[in-house]
């Protein structure tokens, strides 16, 4: 029987999947939250984190895994502004503090670090031949 | 091998980043789409033209004209108008020894950081900017100077006008308020005033003021979204570089500012800039100064009329519209004023707790009773003069015993001019149940030319221990024309009864219902003056027979019993003016929902009414608005109304024409046209509409209504939200539109709100010309294709540490009932439709939103709605904005009592109500809103956050229910009632048709999304081709 090894894109995926949990506790400070933003982030930690446990058994289907990831991750991006248009308008008018924004943008930060990661690893295998 | 699994890395890396990209332009689809007003308006484009189908054969489609040929035109007499209003509003409170006006030949030098800083408007809704691509002018205090000849002392500003002294010191823009949409547990804690300390003036700088007229600029500033607090400290730069006992009293650098411009000048004059009275009795006896003036926020053209005032070209003839206490603080409604918490608010951690969503964590206790403004300092006046109900007790008062000269500097009212005025009443008739009429000689007995204010106030008579009532209150007034000197006017004043009536909630009518306006039996006391305490003094005079305990606040004040009438009603009447008015607000006294909580201020005893109710825990009852839970659907089929059902008719069909074909209105509310025509709108329409109106009133289709456009706000439309006249238009009004203007125009991107703030315009006591601002305002509309504008502020100066005074007119609500009512007849003459805000009881910033606001039924009517209650009962208001907070624990905007019960039963009000802008707070929910007759929501893209989610989502609900269906189909008819009243009708007749386009943005996403996703399809086909044939391969090879 061939015997799989896990790949360097399972372990990317994997940091991926720590700043999407990064990310997922930082939106809780973001002023105006999607919940569907929280189901994205947790999404992709999860698919990094089965295709950790099927590298070896399907490798095949585990090196798609990053590509939902990044998928999930660019969503949790664009949704995640969607209430907060809103707020990000009042602070360019100079109505309110910038305060009032910055979590968002720390947020994103760290969604879109974890979307470039979840990119490369697409790029990389999850599981393959030993 | 490895060359076919490098490239199926490579398919799977590209689907990956083309996959992404796709998630990004789908969820970038949904943000434009909601968001499509802006942007298309943004970028000069619309998803919908109007097309002719009439053959060739036009007919006049343009039901509001503009008076002017151009908007050239209307620009210039806006600027102009906005001159006039800011030199009539402007407020001569002293001038002794004619200190005033200053002779331009004589040098000035401004002193204070602030005159190089004024504020002009408030901030957010009252912004004040301008345009210099359209060669649109900011008129500083320096400039404005400078352009009417004044010379100035160039050192001086010289010293002030850098970046580094305002950096030290300064406030950025004439603002150092903070707004902040956010929750507060406690007060704001910072406020820099913006004056620079006494050793930045080198003896050179002190050289070059010697010998020239000091103009001493006091400023504070204004904004929404936040409050002044007693306690705030002053922080400039995070470091403290000045003191004060209080944001509203001089500070000390103020203080050693005034004491160096008093060494080095031949006089000096005080100039006011400040919405928000502050504390300035010490420059009131301080024999140096020579005159103070007051300007308020006078907005981007205002100083230029303030320069005329000191130049003596124009004579000033304001009059306060604020009392200018000696103390900020000590008026009643002070003690319960701020940040106070539920014992069980959501950072509590006890009991039955509130959540973050409820919005309801705060309360406010208007303690005050009737007793706002002068009603407080007045009455408690008469009460001390005539030794009763402990008014002279140290309760309350400033110092060991309350004494009337020790608690007012300039009373409601107050103002004078550079000449004299002798002004005599003639006479006063009464007409309970119609109008009333007084009429006043006014002579010029000096030698300058002026206006001159006669006050029309009366007072009530009041039985010791009964109804509370104000010792004097406001009636209403009329303005002279330019009287030369020697000349004389009879002014002629009409008054209507109902607006000195009191409401008595223990009443019982005929008809068995409880409370009611009364008028009681007794002599009423009618008084002209200058002044709310001069007509008292002139009451108490006719009154007692006598002078000799009467007190007069400044030398220019006199008293005469003769300008004083009595007028005697033998019967107390309850029924005049209480048809269909019973109570409905016996749920704001937290006395009637948890007993004995609140000591009310009253007239039977003045040491009541000082208590801070500092913690309050909700009765189950009280619980129920505080959780939202105003409407709850059932299942009702009764009378389903119809919708969706096919019809001829289209909006434009409810306007009527004479014989000439000229406009002359629309189809009676009552016909059944409009049931006829709402029939055709579908429920989904429906539910758009009113879930989603406010900046836009959404497009119904089916009857042929386009989007409507409504902004802020007072100044006029403000330039953060329509930056300029030609936002709105799109190239397809070019030939429908007269009054297109388009981004080439060298006007287009002119900022609209030019006028000076609403104290100071109140400050003109000249509804002529506030009418006239109104007129103006709805000319932008028509150049600037906006049919609705929030506008006038009419909430209450409840206390002066409210910074949102700058959007209201007064702390007395006759005064604003006038002013509002005037403002909204001139905006309604052009077809715009005024849409005043905020109904009800947002007396202040701080937790605005979902404030528990409690208070008397009384006190609610007899101010705060009487401000609203003009307006809305001559129905020139077309439609009303409610509050953010909350009248008692029920949302304003979903508080039956308040929109339906006493807006629609009592007032007749035939306009629309939208509520405030809607962000996410469950409390002001869509649900509560149409179900209690709120009318439509005004939501931003944080809509969806609340519990309830949207109203499109709970379509199963609203279809099962009749009523809430019936509520909502009323809502859209005032709404359609109105939007055919307005300019929103210019340009379409029974041959035009709506035809919706696809914008190219919407063309651009859709190519993006088709492109992306055929990529993101090609490359997982290959992705997955390669690893089926690298699987194959390696089968083989096995």
């Amino acid at each position: 029987m061939e015997k799989n090894k896990i790949g360097f894109g399972a372990y990317m995926a994997i940091v991926a999947g720590i700043l999407a949990i990064v990310a997922c506790v930082l939106y809780r400070t973001v002023m105006y939250q999607f919940k569907p933003v929280y189901y994205m982030l947790i999404g992709a930690a999860v698919v990094a984190v089965l295709g950790l446990l099927l590298a070896k058994a399907l490798p095949k289907f585990a090196n798609y895994f990053p590509v939902c990831m990044s998928v999930l991750l660019f969503s949790a991006i664009v949704w995640g502004s969607m209430l907060m248009v809103n707020q990000i308008g009042y602070v360019i008018a100079g109505l309110d503090g910038v305060e009032t924004i910055m979590s968002y943008f720390i947020f994103a930060g760290f969604t879109l670090a974890a979307g470039v990661v979840a990119l490369v690893a697409s790029f990389l295998p999850v599981g393959q031949k030993a | 091998m490895n060359t076919q699994k490098r490239s199926t890395g490579l398919w799977r890396g590209l689907t990956a980043i083309f996959a992404s990209l796709l998630a990004l332009v789908v969820g970038a689809q949904s943000i434009v789409q909601a968001n499509a007003s802006f942007i298309n308006g943004q970028l000069g484009i619309t998803n919908y033209k109007i097309v002719d189908k009439s053959d060739g054969e036009k007919t006049d489609s343009i039901y509001y004209k503009s008076e002017f040929s151009s908007l050239a035109d209307l620009v210039e007499a806006k600027n102009a108008l906005a001159e006039e209003i800011a030199s009539e509003g402007t407020v001569l409170l002293k001038n002794n020894d004619q200190a005033l006006p200053i002779d331009t030949a004589e040098t000035v030098t401004l002193w204070g950081l602030n005159s190089v800083h004024p504020t002009l408007g408030g901030m957010i809704g009252s912004s004040v900017s301008v345009s210099a691509d359209a060669g649109q002018v900011q008129w500083s205090l320096v400039s404005s100077l400078k352009e009417k000849g004044f010379k100035l002392n160039e050192q001086m500003i010289k010293l002030y006008d850098t970046d580094d002294m305002t950096k030290s010191y300064g406030r950025k823009n004439g603002h150092s308020l903070t707004p902040s949409f956010g929750k507060m547990y406690e007060n704001a804690s910072k406020y820099n005033v913006g004056e620079a300390p006494a050793d930045i003036y080198t003896d050179d700088i002190l050289a070059s003021a010697d010998g020239t007229v000091a103009l001493v600029v006091l400023s504070r500033d204004s904004s929404e979204a936040a409050d002044y607090n007693p306690v705030m400290e002053n922080i400039a730069n995070k470091q403290t570089t000045d003191t004060y006992e209080r944001p509203l009293a001089l500070s000390a650098n103020e203080q050693a500012m005034i004491a160096l411009a008093k060494e080095h000048s031949t006089k000096v004059i005080v100039l006011i800039n400040a919405n928000n009275p502050i504390e300035i009795e010490e420059l009131k006896n301080d024999d140096a100064i020579g005159a103070i003036v007051w300007c308020g926020e006078p907005g981007m053209n205002g100083f230029l009329g303030v320069a005329d005032v000191l130049s003596g070209a124009v004579n000033p003839s304001g009059h306060l519209t604020d009392t200018y206490a000696v103390s900020s603080v000590s008026a009643p409604a002070m003690v319960n004023f701020g940040v106070y918490l539920y014992t069980n608010n959501s950072k509590s951690g006890k009991g039955d707790m509130l959540t973050e969503n409820n919005k309801g964590d705060w309360y406010l206790v208007e303690t005050e009773s009737i007793y706002n403004g002068y009603k407080y300092y007045e009455t408690r006046y008469e009460d001390a003069v005539l030794g009763q109900a402990n008014a002279d007790s140290a309760a309350g008062a400033i110092g060991d015993g309350w004494v009337y000269e020790d608690e007012v500097s300039y009373p409601f009212g107050y103002g004078l001019s550079y000449t004299t005025f002798e002004q005599k009443l003639n006479s006063v008739e009464v007409n309970v149940g119609g109008v009333g009429t007084a009429k006043a000689t006014v002579t010029n007995t000096g030698d300058v030319a002026g206006k001159s204010v006669v006050q029309l106030y009366v007072q009530a008579p009041y039985k010791a221990g009964g109804l509370e009532k104000s010792a004097i209150q406001l009636v209403a007034f009329g303005k002279t024309g330019v009287l030369e000197p020697g000349a004389s006017e009879e002014v002629t004043i009409e008054f209507d009864p109902a607006y000195f009536a009191s409401y008595d909630e223990n009443a019982v009518k005929e008809n068995g219902t409880q409370g009611a306006w009364v008028l009681e039996d007794g002599d009423y006391y009618f008084a002209i003056g200058n002044g709310a305490h001069e007509a008292l003094n002139n009451v108490l005079a006719k009154k007692t027979g006598s002078e000799d305990k009467l007190v007069m606040t400044a030398d220019t004040e006199s008293i005469n019993a003769d300008n004083a009438i009595v007028w005697n009603l033998d019967k107390t009447d309850i029924e005049t003016y209480s048809v269909n008015v019973e109570n409905q607000l016996q749920d704001m006294d937290i006395n009637k929902l948890i007993e004995g909580t609140a000591e009310y201020t009253t007239r039977s005893d003045w040491t009541k009414g000082w208590k801070t109710i500092e913690t309050l825990t909700p009765t189950d009852a009280m619980m129920v608005g505080l959780r939202d839970q105003l409407y709850t659907f059932t299942e009702n089929d009764e009378d389903m109304p119809t919708w969706g059902q096919s019809g001829p008719y289209k909006i434009v069909d409810a306007l009527t024409f004479d014989e000439n074909d000229k406009p002359t209105g629309v189809i009676a509310f009552d016909d059944p046209f409009w049931d006829e025509l709402l029939n055709q709108v579908t429920l989904d329409e429906a539910i758009n509409f009113v879930a989603n109106t406010g900046d836009d009133l959404e497009n119904l289709d089916s009857i042929q209504l386009a989007k409507v456009y409504a902004n802020d706000g007072p100044l006029g439309y403000t330039g953060d939200q329509v930056g300029g006249y030609f936002v709105r238009w799109t190239a397809n009004d070019k030939d429908v539109n007269p009054y297109y203007t388009p981004e080439t125009d060298p006007l287009a991107t002119y900022r609209m709100a030019a006028m000076p703030t609403e104290p100071m315009v109140a400050a003109t006591y000249n509804k002529e010309l506030v009418e006239r601002e109104g007129e103006l305002l709805g000319e932008d509309g028509l150049y600037s294709k906006e049919s609705a504008i929030f506008a006038p502020g009419l909430n209450l100066h409840r206390t002066v540490y409210c910074a949102r005074n700058h959007e209201y007119y007064s702390e007395d609500s006759v005064l604003m009932a006038y002013m509002g009512n005037a403002v909204c007849t001139g905006l309604q003459s052009k077809g715009t439709m005024a849409e005043p805000k905020h109904f009800a009881f947002n007396a202040q910033e701080s937790n605005r939103s979902g404030l528990s606001t409690f208070m008397t039924e009384q006190a609610a009517r007899e101010n705060e709605l009487r401000g609203f209650q003009m307006c809305m009962s001559n129905n020139t208001a077309q439609g009303v904005m409610t509050a953010f907070n909350r009248a008692g624990t029920s949302y304003s905007g979903g508080y039956r009592s308040l929109v339906t019960n006493i807006a629609r039963n009592e007032w007749g009000y035939m306009g629309w109500f939208v509520t405030d802008m809607i962000n996410g707070a469950d409390y002001m929910n869509w649900r509560d809103v149409v179900g209690n007759g709120g009318g439509g929501c005004l939501t931003s893209s944080a809509y969806d956050t609340s519990d309830i989610g949207a109203m499109a989502n709970s379509k199963s609900l609203i279809e099962k229910d009749a009523n809430f269906q019936k509520e909502m189909k009323q809502s859209l008819k005032y709404f359609v009632y109105n939007i055919a009243q307005s300019n929103a009708m210019n340009g379409i007749s029974s041959t035009t048709e709506i035809v919706y386009v696809r914008t190219w943005v919407d063309n651009a996403i859709l190519g993006a999304e088709i492109c992306l996703g055929i990529l993101t399809a090609l490359f997982l086909i290959l992705s997955i081709r390669n690893d089926v044939l690298s699987g194959k391969k390696k089968a083989k090879e096995n």
